[in-house]
């Protein structure tokens, strides 16, 4: 059960986006990817969520090549988290989150238990009848990963989920929740690859760790033994201080 | 307001609305000889030539034209993720009222295009239109280009109408203006039978709601959702082209239902579009009959051209709709 993407390049208008990337999201792992603004994170998001082609290399889903499979069928074992979506319809919370159950015929009508609990990890269940265009940006984002989470809710053994940058406009104890929700999907079976800013978040979160600089693989591997000093310096241009926290999980730092 | 209450609502307001159309007009028909005509008793002759071969077709077009504009319009907006949206964005009536001003000025009765008569030449215009549109837009494939060169469209378009206008007769000025206005004039059951063509394609933009709703989040996301985005806007634009070109050609441009009409649906019922593409049809259907009543009474027994009442009142409600209701209505 992985999605595996083998020696994938993506050339787009003579640029070179992505090079020789491969990869294996396995069932019930989080890999999380870091790396600065122009390294092709959501360009590999898109090669995965397939909405880009690559130029060259392949890609399968549990051993099936990408080309085989239909959209209406991926988006039955796929759910994606663009960067930003912007929605300009007065739908209510519960409404968008329900938009989720559109790959299988739903999205039409109430589904409530499901509806429930993915509203209570959200905490989103007081919000559930405002208008969607009238909440904060923090608000929206966590509607709209409770839309992707809605889309595999009852699958999500064997599933794959797909975030990027899913914690950008949350708080602190928002982004604790993802972090405690991803780690969540993938104990129940699920493979999840989450683009991430913060680079204590990703290392926090991700059983394996892919540093990504200018479309090359910088690193893939457990979070702290990618992220070292030298290897951070040459993706970020900037040099960290690694902290041991109490708990014996790593920190960085940066000081100018 | 959810529910079935709304519904009741509008299809009484329908019924209501159609009775007193029936009822009202430049020629006084007293109330018995309506009744006899329901009752089969062919009490006056007046009154069931009226009613039967003048005020019933053009009561159906009404409620045809107006529930179809309004419906290809919510699907439209829904399509361009955008509120403000009108399926006058993608070329279909200034491409129909191109080529109908043509047949007009051009005298193309007289030439081998005769066949086609004015309402085809109109649909043929709305169409062809359209598809340039959606070929040129299509080309970098984004919402963005498409509505882009549906501006450039209608500005050459429209351009091409002034001049038709400016090179014509003062008689071809006149119908050519009367018919860009809009008016349901001339409804006849020929016309009504035309326009059935468009409950048909409402159905079939309704079978479409819930792809339409995925398409609101964005393309992408309806990529994610399992949509194939680029097919499903195809086939929006051909049913707007469609109920559109068939609109312009019977009855000519009538402005703002279509923007108007799926507004005050998503305002009041949501905007899930099982609810507004139904919702739209039914209020648009309501609101371009009263106008038209309206027009056949204010000037009695001259007649006001329908498409600058809605213009005139459409379009003053509408900037009250965007300086109240920011935030709720995601303007």
């Amino acid at each position: 059960m992985t999605i595996c993407l083998s020696g994938c390049s993506l050339v787009q208008g003579g640029k070179v986006i992505l090079q020789d990337v491969s990869l294996q999201l396995a069932a019930g792992e989080v890999i999380s990817v870091v790396g600065p603004n122009g390294a092709g994170k959501s360009s590999l998001v898109a090669l995965v969520a397939a909405t880009s082609q690559p130029s060259s290399g392949q890609l399968s889903l549990d051993g099936r090549p990408y080309g085989s499979i239909s959209l209406a069928e991926r988006a039955t074992r796929v759910a994606v988290l663009p960067q930003q979506t912007s929605l300009e319809f007065p739908f209510s919370v519960a409404e968008v989150i329900q938009l989720g159950r559109i790959p299988h015929g739903g999205g039409r009508h109430l589904q409530s238990p499901m509806l429930a609990e993915i509203m209570d990890c959200l905490a989103l269940y007081d919000l559930r009848n405002r208008i969607y265009t009238s909440l904060s940006g923090g608000e929206k984002q966590r509607t709209q990963i409770a839309r992707v989470l809605c889309q595999l809710w009852d699958r999500i053994a064997g599933s794959y989920f797909i975030f990027d940058e899913p914690t950008a406009a949350l708080d602190i104890g928002h982004q604790l929740v993802i972090l405690r929700l991803l780690r969540d999907l993938a104990d129940r079976g699920a493979g999840v690859l989450v683009v991430m800013h913060d680079i204590n978040l990703a290392a926090r979160c991700g059983d394996r760790l892919l540093l990504l600089k200018a479309g090359q693989v910088l690193g893939l591997g457990k979070p702290a033994e990618v992220l070292t000093a030298a290897r951070v310096t040459e993706a970020f241009g900037v040099m960290p201080q690694r902290l041991l926290l109490d708990d014996g999980s790593l920190q960085w730092v940066f000081v100018e | 307001m959810k529910g079935f209450l709304p519904w009741l609502a509008l299809l009484l307001l329908l019924g209501t609305a159609m009775v007193t159309a029936l009822l009202l007009g430049s020629a006084a028909l007293p109330l018995a000889d309506v009744w006899g005509l329901v009752t089969g008793d062919p009490g006056s002759s007046l009154a069931a030539t009226v009613i039967l071969q003048i005020r019933l077709p053009r009561i159906l077009l009404t409620l045809i034209v107006g529930a179809g504009i309004a419906a290809t319009g919510a699907a439209i907006q829904g399509l361009f993720r955008n509120p403000l949206a009108d399926p006058a964005l993608i070329g279909a009536s200034s491409g129909a009222a191109l080529f109908a001003a043509g047949y007009m000025v051009l005298n193309l009765h007289n030439s081998a295009w005769g066949f086609l008569g004015l309402a085809g030449s109109a649909f043929c215009g709305g169409f062809i239109t359209t598809l340039l549109v959606l070929k040129i837009g299509q080309r970098n494939g984004t919402i963005a280009s498409i509505l882009l060169a549906g501006v450039a469209i209608n500005a050459i378009a429209i351009a091409g109408v002034s001049l038709f206008s400016y090179l014509s007769s003062d008689l071809q000025l006149r119908s050519v203006a009367f018919w860009a206005l809009g008016s349901f004039n001339g409804a006849d059951w020929l016309g009504v039978v035309l326009a059935l063509v468009i409950p048909l394609v409402v159905v079939l933009l309704y079978r479409n709601s819930q792809k339409l709703n995925a398409m609101t989040l964005g393309d992408l996301e309806a990529a994610h959702l399992g949509i194939d985005v680029g097919r499903l806007r195809t086939r929006i634009i051909l049913y707007t082209a469609v109920i559109t070109g068939v609109s312009v050609a019977l009855v000519g441009i009538i402005a703002f239902i279509g923007l108007v009409v799926p507004h005050l649906i998503r305002m009041t019922l949501g905007s899930n579009h099982y609810v507004v593409i139904p919702g739209s049809a039914c209020l648009g259907a309501l609101l371009l009959l009263l106008a038209d009543t309206l027009c056949r009474l204010v000037i009695a027994p001259a007649e006001l051209p329908v498409g600058v009442l809605t213009a005139l009142l459409g379009g003053p409600f509408f900037i009250y709709l965007v300086m109240t209701q920011k935030g709720r209505s995601g303007v």
